[in-house]
């Protein structure tokens, strides 16, 4: 049984694809400047 | 065995949003940080355009990508906020994590060219290592207040481990509470000592005052009125 505790489902999934997004915005930004430099 | 779903008020479209909200402002912020690396290296000032006589142009791209990046900053991060506050939890004031992130990558740019500037400079560059230090508190200084909050903000899971009387530690009790209790309730089949009457007013009282939200008490509700509910 669970009450919505935190951290529980979605909300960590969401945490972790954060993460990912984080890691690739970095690396478009990267090949983003290489080309437009 | 009830099970209580926390809301979803948010779709899966709105998390791609917020998704491309952190991508696009991780980008724009290595755009930043590039550009001012390419800017610094000629100098730190550069032009193009206008009426005057240019003593150094800007790299080729350059003020595009500032440009690019300053306007994306914003953008995205609207986005991150938008849709960060649907999502709700820590993930609208994650956005905050921004500024740190620019003072602080941008600062370490002023302060590794004033210690070793590209030529023709030498030594110690004193005007990019004090704008360095200024940007690296402007930075560092909302990180150090922001930090201790977001650990209590609850977005970690798992139980609080110190702190009992913070407010995620309460709220995390109050749900394993509530939780014992359903259990307990069901197990018992609802009234082996308690009337459901006396049950309802048990909720009533711990609704009024505020120990239990509305939802919550709508939940519990129907598992006095239904047993094992929905």
């Amino acid at each position: 049984m669970t009450i919505g505790e935190p951290g529980a489902g979605p909300a960590r999934v969401i945490a972790l694809l954060v993460v990912v997004a984080v890691f690739a915005g970095i690396a478009f930004g990267v090949w983003l400047f290489g080309v437009m430099t | 065995m009830t099970v209580f779903e926390s809301n979803s008020r948010y779709g899966r479209l709105d998390v791609a949003v917020y998704l491309l909200g952190v991508a696009g402002l991780a980008a724009c912020l290595t755009l930043v940080w590039f550009g001012m690396r390419a800017v610094m290296n000629v100098g730190g000032f550069c032009a193009e355009g206008g009426p005057y006589v240019i003593d150094t142009p800007c790299p080729d791209g350059v003020p595009l990508v500032m440009m690019l990046g300053i306007f994306g900053l914003f953008g995205f991060g609207g986005l991150m906020a938008w849709k960060g506050a649907l999502i709700g939890g820590p993930y609208a004031a994650l956005v905050g994590l921004a500024w740190p992130a620019l003072f602080l990558s941008l600062g370490w740019n002023f302060l590794e060219y004033a210690i070793r500037p590209p030529e023709p400079e030498y030594g110690i560059v004193w005007g990019w290592l004090i704008p360095g230090v200024i940007f690296v508190i402007m930075g560092g200084a909302p990180l150090l207040m922001l930090l201790p909050s977001r650990r209590t903000a609850g977005g970690g899971g798992g139980p609080p481990t110190g702190g009992t009387d913070s407010p995620a530690a309460l709220r995390a009790a109050r749900k394993r509470l509530l939780n014992d209790l359903v259990a307990k309730a069901n197990e018992r089949g609802w009234g082996a000592q308690d009337d459901v009457v006396t049950k309802l007013e048990r909720l009533a009282h711990l609704r009024e005052s505020g120990s239990i939200s509305a939802d919550e008490f709508e939940q519990a509700k129907r598992a006095v009125l239904g047993g094992a509910g929905s």
